[in-house]
């Protein structure tokens, strides 16, 4: 925990030289990982784009339908 | 002679057979044009699919996702096919109960207006003849493909195939061979398309390889086949393309008349309603089984030329041979059942709306039962019209028939919604409306085809058509009252429709949009599951 809250500068001071490596490494392997989640994210977005495109517009139409029948059987009570 | 020349003229033949049957039943002018305004759910789902599908999406639009474009094509449907639920929303389910046996008398009745039925009975004659003409030239093309008989004898079998039964039973047998036809091609067809995606390893491989392979992975994303030498050059261009031209098919599946007039034979604005939602769901899916099934022939033959052959050479090649025969029929079904529902509107528009209108006199159709023969002989003069044409017709004539949904989308657009939705709406607007947003689609797709002048993908002829059509209706309203005849007929057609919708009508009517909204999800879901991982293992 108190590793975990100290700056990266006082983390390699006062550790020991293989955590430093071990720390080094988890930092750039998080940079891999973010990057990769990101570029993976690019490609998310453009395989999923079609499909919330596809679904959205037609799904949207149904319930604007359902709505204004219901709407004009509220209406219709009255 | 082949087994596809022998199934398509069998084919052929029991079309016939049907619509001699069905003409037994038709008593009066009723039946006739409406087919007696007593059609279900399945009949009025049967002749909306069957009538907007032709040729042009069994075989150009396949060819465009082919080429590489099968996404392109699905996403301009996800806007387009909304058009069934816009459409009958506000104004397919007031046709329902407008007890009128075409839409130009709608639209004289509605506006108490005789010149405005006039001008929309001409624009059905003069638009969907030609229309007509190009249909029939595009199904003996491919008759002649398939079959070897070529020239005038391919027209003469293609239009006697869907002449002789539209002639004789009208609507009421156009209705039974549409959703017959309708059925072939949505069942069988879809049984096809699924033995191809099978034959070459079943969906999970299909999408798998398309998406590994370098050459095909660009036409299977969303933009498709993009590039300087390519149809679309770049992503933007494909998606510009597709809002633009969802947008423009949207209004031509909403107002063109042969989608709208198809609710007039709906038993109830009810069963309009519910066909439409229906009818959306399953255009939807149907394109997406058809374009993906035609990209993925890219597979097996990457080299089919021209590609909107590519379905013909799949039933010759891939399919099993029965399963290929149910396409080529069902292909040909998809023609001809488009090809007689625009024969039954012009031939009505022409005694109906057309002649009252040039003799200044009441159309013959009026007289229940003595309108039927002078109808069926209409038609048959505007049919020997459409094969004379047909025959001689220059490719320009076939391009002006093609101007025909471009041209109803923008000239009708406005002035249908407006004339449900809206009490300010007057004659004048609405005459100025049809009339102006039509000539400004004919001068600018003529200057595209005869001149070569285009204008942007996003200003298509037919979004400055629709504008056009709206200034002249604000203008026109704004410059006159409507009358009392005018604010009359809408009020009491309002409360026709409310009347007749009692609540449980209502109830079930929601739960057809319910079902079709998560059976729209559950196609995309199933879609996702295939595609979003076969993409990003291959990323």
């Amino acid at each position: 925990m108190r590793l975990m809250r100290a700056s990266p500068g006082s983390l390699t001071a006062s550790c020991h030289p293989v955590l430093i490596s071990n720390t080094k490494a988890g930092i750039g392997g998080a940079c891999c990982f973010i990057k990769f989640r990101t570029l993976k994210g690019v490609h998310m977005f453009t395989y999923i784009f079609p499909l919330v495109y596809l679904g959205t517009v037609p799904i949207a139409v149904l319930i604007w339908g359902y709505w204004t029948l219901t709407k004009e059987g509220n209406s219709g009570e009255e | 002679m082949s087994t596809f020349t022998v199934v398509v003229l069998v084919a052929f033949l029991l079309f016939t057979v049907i619509g001699v049957v069905m003409s037994r039943s038709v008593k009066d002018t009723a039946d006739y044009f409406v087919a007696g305004r007593n059609a279900g759910v399945l009949l009025i789902v049967g002749t909306l699919v069957a009538s907007y599908l032709s040729t042009v999406a069994m075989m150009g639009e396949a060819g465009f996702a082919y080429d590489g474009f099968a996404w392109v094509t699905l996403l301009i449907g996800a806007i387009s096919q909304t058009g069934y639920m816009v459409g009958v929303l506000l104004f397919g389910r007031y046709l329902s109960e407008a007890d009128t046996l075409t839409i130009p008398e709608y639209f004289g009745r509605r506006f108490n207006s005789r010149r405005l039925r006039g001008l929309a009975g001409i624009s059905v004659l003069i638009g969907i003849g030609l229309y007509l003409v190009a249909v029939t030239r595009g199904i003996s093309l491919v008759v002649t493909e398939l079959t070897g008989i070529s020239g005038v004898w391919a027209v003469a079998i293609t239009w006697a195939a869907f002449t002789l039964f539209t002639v004789l039973s009208g609507s009421k047998g156009v209705i039974v061979t549409d959703t017959i036809m309708f059925l072939i091609f949505t069942i069988g067809g879809t049984a096809a398309f699924l033995s191809v995606i099978y034959s070459q390893g079943g969906f999970r491989e299909v999408f798998s390889t398309l998406a590994a392979n370098p050459e095909w992975r660009d036409g299977f994303l969303w933009h498709g086949a993009v590039g300087p030498d390519a149809v679309l050059a770049s992503p933007l261009d494909s998606l510009v393309y597709i809002v633009t031209f969802g947008v423009v098919w949207m209004f031509v599946i909403a107002v063109s008349p042969w989608q709208a007039s198809r609710y007039l034979m709906a038993k109830s604005p009810a069963v309009a309603l519910r066909a439409g939602a229906v009818a959306l769901v399953v255009v939807l899916a149907f394109y997406t089984i058809l374009l993906f099934t035609a990209y993925s022939i890219n597979i097996t033959n990457p080299a089919i030329t021209p590609s909107e052959n590519v379905f013909i050479w799949a039933a010759e090649n891939i399919m099993p041979l029965g399963l290929g025969l149910v396409l080529v029929v069902g292909l040909m079904a998809a023609g001809l059942s488009s090809a007689s529902t625009f024969l039954s509107l012009v031939g009505f528009s022409a005694i109906h709306d057309v002649v009252p209108w040039v003799r200044k006199g009441a159309s013959p159709a009026d007289s229940p039962e003595g309108g039927v023969q002078q109808a069926r002989i209409a038609m048959l003069i505007v049919g020997l019209a459409a094969l004379v044409i047909t025959v001689v017709a220059s490719p320009k004539v076939l391009d002006i028939g093609y101007m025909a949904a471009a041209f109803f989308a923008a000239s009708w657009g406005c002035v249908a919604f407006a004339s449900t939705q809206s009490a300010r709406i007057t004659e004048r607007g609405a005459f100025y409306g049809m009339l102006c947003g039509g000539v400004a689609v004919l001068i600018l797709r003529s200057l595209d085809l005869f001149v070569g002048v285009s204008l942007p993908v996003m200003l298509d002829p037919v979004i400055v058509g629709l504008i056009v059509s709206l200034g002249a209706i604000i203008v026109g309203s704004m410059t006159s009252q409507p009358t009392e005849p005018e604010i009359r007929y809408l009020t009491a057609l309002k409360k026709k429709v409310e009347r007749s919708t009692g609540k449980r009508e209502l109830v079930v009517s929601q739960r057809y949009l319910m079902v079709s909204a998560v059976l729209t999800f559950l196609l995309i879901l199933g879609i996702g599951v295939l595609y979003v991982p076969a993409m990003m293992r291959t990323a």
